[in-house]
């Protein structure tokens, strides 16, 4: 028998965890009582223990961010070891779970949605049963809302969120512009060398983040961080839940129509093009030589390598990852949450969640 | 009539079945017919004089070497020649052959020893009395000691006639036997007593004071004759010496009286050339085209719809099957259920009992006599509820555990599925067999196994598995069906509540016989899962895991009866789909596997299917006990591993 835990509520207030350390590793027999995990809540740092003796599996990562709700680990009984590794991760609660909750009638990855881009389960109070699919209809739908928001230069104090490589080329931008002087610092979990002229303001914990967007150390943020999806979702919610302005920064070396609309928070590098009546969501980020033709819809969060050329009337969801090198017909539709591969020539529409992998068409057969 | 003239009569009928079979013999020289002739000669009389002291009810059952009894006691030579001969007239349709013979309550079958325990069913406790004809080298079978074992615990007014030509094809019977063959009949408490035949008045005497003793319902008797096997095993192939013959036929009654008596003799001449004419005449006739006939298919095939829709009712499976039996009791009075331990209060214990899973309970107190205990005998008492279904009476007989069942294939599959058809028409067996199986529960390898693949595609058999959709009607029911039933009920499924399995992401519909079609609430899917019985159970189970944590949805189709499988219920929701996943508890390569494919053939689809199912031995720890059987877990992974 498996039985699985969910992240719960430490107070009242909480609505994610912060994991921080992991004591334990999957495929570990542990005893009653011992800690797994050392968590933060809104309020307090407090530990999670076994609840009962068997072998755990963890479906978290140290550093992780997590809603309530969310799966954190399960323990399998150690007399059904030999059954199988548990891989598969299946609860036993298909029998006794109550109909009665509010939440019955999500599957269990929808509401692992539903949570993560913080929706109101009221929306689907009308249908039967909720899948991925309605969620990311959902989202897709409030999408479509373009939040054009202001641009860095209307700001006086910015703090990056995340200090990487993403950061990096940003500051070396703004230097070129002599806008640099308004970065007040960078949020990340460790202080990097490289950043020699920016102040480090400490770990991307919600409520430092809010206390010095309260305490006026800042009076818009811009994320940086490219690489790590379910990070810059988190920061995304953040910034919208505290009405934390985000900053739009376009290189004056990039081509933007007049026509276009470009989402708050969105970065477009040097040499990026953004066409006729094109739209970018929030929190976009264009690296240099990406191409979004006319009349293109581009979902919130989503990043693009460089070299991604969109053709005209391309529409893509949310939270999509390209990498770089990539070409898009003409009125090609994607999904949300999908990743496409580097070199890839999309032809066809592409369903949510998928991993895109095309070879490259040739024009001799 | 004085002596003389009867013994007149008795030779003159002895003589008649000398002549056909020696003319028969002689057909199969000719290579004009095929297969086996197994004559009495030598052992006409006995029969002859057997027939004179029966009643019309009483029932007899016959062995591979039965013609002269089959043919003292319905004069159907025509019948019989044109069986073997394979023309028309045959008896049993040119199906049954010359081992496989029925007219009124005589039934003959070529398997040893089993028939013994059909005999002691259909004795009645009344004037009418059963016999069972063995012959000497049938004693080396266990069945047959099962049956005496029976007859005596009952007292049931079985006559055994011991037909001893002291040999055993080609074995002489005593060198194979151990210990005396009277102490064997002594031992179970039957009265035993010996006769010659070759003194005719003494050989009447003691089959009158036999019968009489039986009819008289005293109980069981053994009557031991001592005979004469003049012509080889089968056609031609006797390996004594001709001296040794030439022996036996000085002894023997009919051979002397042939010699002595040139009245017989003429009499015998004509019965010669009248059974010459009689044979070229069936010669000529049309060859029959009888098939052997499968009726429980026609009955899954057929129209007519036999198993009512269940409704749920608030019970558990264990009580809704109490009521089942209760509501079969109080149908009949001629209903019998008999089982190992069933009783309520036996007799010589002071606690209740009721059943090893306490399914009967109270019943043997409600229904005097109409619930009783049997000795630890499945193979004696699946063939005693056979026989006694023959005799009209429905039988339900428990078995304790499914694994026990393999002790009764002989009864289903030698008797129970081939004297439904092998007769050439249909004979009526209003039997059940039900009995728990499945594991879970630590009882390890002989009591935890699935056994319903062991009885699928069975000619004529119903296997019927038990799952929380059933009705209680149904076991009513399935005895008016008038053929064999095995029904499989699960010892996980006892607890549970009717009608208690996740089912709030599908709309149920209930098919013709209780077949069950869940499909998918919410939306269409290619994915259908077939599978029955408690596996049913885990399925849905895995249903709802699969539809909250995968969002994968399916369509579920449960079979109410396994074997014959009609899937026509599923039809429209097969089609539309693509994956078709077998679910079953049983050992995969043996099981339901197999009457699918012929299914989904039969029906023209092309499907994935896939098959999931127990395999090996179930062993009793919990991991081994795990690892053999299937689960919600293995067939969640199975399922979602393969999107």
């Amino acid at each position: 028998m498996t039985k699985h835990y969910f992240a719960e509520k430490n107070s009242p207030s909480d609505e994610v965890l912060h994991i921080h350390e992991i004591f334990v590793n999957s495929g570990d027999k542990v005893k009653s009582g011992e800690v797994l995990f050392s968590a933060e809540g809104a309020k307090a740092l407090f530990d999670i223990e076994m609840p009962e003796e068997g072998v755990v599996t963890l479906y978290v990562e140290a550093g992780a961010v997590v809603p309530i709700g969310a799966k954190l680990f399960s323990i399998s009984n150690t007399d059904t070891g030999l059954l199988d590794q548990v891989d598969i991760p299946v609860s036993s609660r298909a029998f006794d779970k109550s109909s009665q909750s509010e939440t019955a009638h999500f599957s269990e990855p929808a509401l692992e949605l539903v949570h993560r881009y913080k929706l109101d389960l009221d929306l689907f109070k009308d249908l039967q049963f909720v899948t991925t699919e309605d969620v990311r209809a959902k989202l897709e739908s409030k999408a479509k809302k373009v939040e054009q928001g202001r641009l860095f230069s209307e700001f006086k104090a910015v703090a990056l969120v995340g200090g990487g490589m993403g950061a990096e080329v940003l500051l070396e931008r703004l230097k070129i512009s002599s806008q640099s002087d308004k970065v007040r610092g960078y949020f990340d979990v460790n202080e990097k060398k490289q950043l020699v002229d920016v102040k480090y303001l400490g770990e991307p914990f919600r409520d430092s983040i809010y206390q010095s967007f309260v305490n006026g150390k800042f009076d818009a943020m811009l994320i940086t961080v490219t690489s790590n999806m379910r990070f810059r979702r988190e920061m995304l919610n953040l910034a919208a839940e505290f009405d934390i302005p985000l900053a739009t920064f376009i290189d004056e070396n990039s081509f933007v129509c007049k026509s276009a609309l470009i989402g708050a928070g969105s970065i477009i590098l040097d040499s990026a093009r953004v066409g006729y009546k094109a739209q970018l969501g929030k929190n976009v980020f264009l690296s240099g030589f990406v191409n979004i033709d006319h009349h293109c819809e581009v979902g919130e969060n989503s990043t693009f390598g460089p070299g991604v050329f969109f053709s005209g009337n391309v529409k893509i969801g949310i939270d999509n990852v390209f990498g770089s090198n990539i070409a898009v017909e003409p009125g090609i539709v994607i999904g949300n949450n999908c990743k496409v591969a580097s070199g890839s020539v999309i032809t066809r529409n592409v369903p949510s969640a998928t991993v895109v992998k095309t070879k490259s068409t040739s024009l001799f057969r | 009539m004085s002596p003389e003239v009867t013994e007149d009569v008795w030779f003159d009928k002895a003589s008649q079945i000398r002549a056909f079979e020696k003319l028969m013999v002689d057909e199969y020289g000719k290579g004009t017919v095929r297969g086996t002739f197994h004559t009495s000669f030598g052992q006409e009389l006995t029969s002859v004089i057997l027939a004179e002291f029966l009643a019309e009810d009483d029932f007899i059952f016959g062995n591979h070497r039965s013609h002269a009894m089959y043919l003292a006691l319905s004069g159907e030579f025509e019948g019989l020649a044109a069986e073997v001969l394979g023309r028309e007239g045959a008896s049993s349709s040119g199906i049954g052959g010359s081992q496989h013979l029925h007219f009124k309550n005589f039934y003959s079958n070529g398997i040893q020893g089993s028939m013994c325990s059909l005999a002691v069913g259909a004795a009645k406790r009344c004037k009418n009395i059963s016999i069972a004809l063995v012959g000497d080298g049938t004693l080396g079978e266990g069945a047959v000691y099962e049956s005496l074992n029976l007859a005596s615990v009952l007292k049931s007014n079985t006559l055994f006639i011991l037909e001893d030509n002291s040999i055993a094809q080609s074995t002489i019977s005593e060198f194979q036997r151990g210990g005396k063959i009277s102490t064997r009949f002594e031992a179970f408490g039957i009265p035993y007593s010996v006769v010659e035949s070759n003194n005719l008045q003494e050989l009447s005497k003691a089959i009158s004071k036999a019968i009489d003793f039986v009819r008289d319902i005293n109980g069981p008797f053994a009557l031991h004759i001592k005979s004469y096997r003049l012509g080889a095993h089968s056609k031609g192939d006797d390996n004594r010496s001709l001296e040794t013959i030439e022996y036996l036929m000085n002894q023997e009654p009919l051979t002397k009286r042939l010699q002595s008596d040139s009245r017989l003799r003429s009499a015998h001449d004509k019965h010669l050339i009248r059974f010459s004419e009689l044979i070229s005449e069936i010669k000529n006739r049309p060859i029959v085209y009888e098939i052997c006939e499968n009726y429980a298919e026609s009955l899954i095939y057929g129209d007519e719809e036999f198993l009512s829709v269940a409704f749920p009712e608030k019970k558990k499976m264990k009580d809704l099957i109490y009521d089942g039996l209760k509501t079969t009791l109080l149908s009949s009075e001629q209903v019998l259920i008999i089982g190992e331990d069933i009783e309520y209060i036996s007799q010589g214990t002071a606690k209740p009992y009721g059943g090893a899973f306490g399914v009967t309970r109270d019943l043997s107190t409600l229904f005097q006599g109409q619930v009783i205990n049997s000795p630890i005998s499945e193979g004696g008492i699946t063939g005693l509820a056979i026989g006694r279904a023959l005799s009209g009476r429905p039988t339900i007989v428990e078995i304790m555990f499914g694994d026990f069942t393999t002790l009764t294939i002989d009864a289903v599959i030698q008797q129970a599925s081939k004297i439904v058809s092998m007769y050439g028409k249909q004979i009526p067996l209003p039997m059940l067999l039900r009995t728990p199986s499945g594991g879970r529960r630590g009882y390890g390898p002989t009591h935890s196994q699935n056994f319903e693949n062991f009885f699928l595609g069975a000619p004529n058999i119903i296997v019927y598995s038990q799952n929380i959709f059933s009705s209680k009607n149904h076991y009513l029911e399935l005895l008016k069906t008038n053929l064999p039933v095995m029904l499989f009920e699960n010892k996980d499924l006892y607890s549970c509540e009717h009608f208690s399995a996740p089912m709030e992401h599908f709309n149920v519909e209930f098919a013709k016989n209780n077949n069950v079609i869940l499909t998918s609430k919410h939306r269409q899917t290619k994915i259908s899962i077939i599978t029955y019985g408690f596996a049913a159970n885990l399925v849905l189970g895995a249903a709802e895991i699969l539809v909250k944590e995968f969002e994968i949805f399916a369509n579920v189709m449960i079979p109410q009866v396994v074997s014959p499988l009609n899937l026509d219920f599923a039809f429209e929701v097969l089609k539309s789909s693509d994956f078709v996943y077998l679910v079953e508890e049983g050992i995969g390569a043996t099981g339901l596997s197999g009457l699918l494919i012929q299914e989904i053939n039969r029906l023209n689809l092309t499907l994935d299917l896939k098959l999931i199912s127990g395999k090996g031995i179930i062993g009793a720890s919990n991991a081994s006990e795990s690892a053999a059987l299937i689960s919600i877990e293995k067939i969640v992974k199975t399922i979602a591993a393969r999107r």
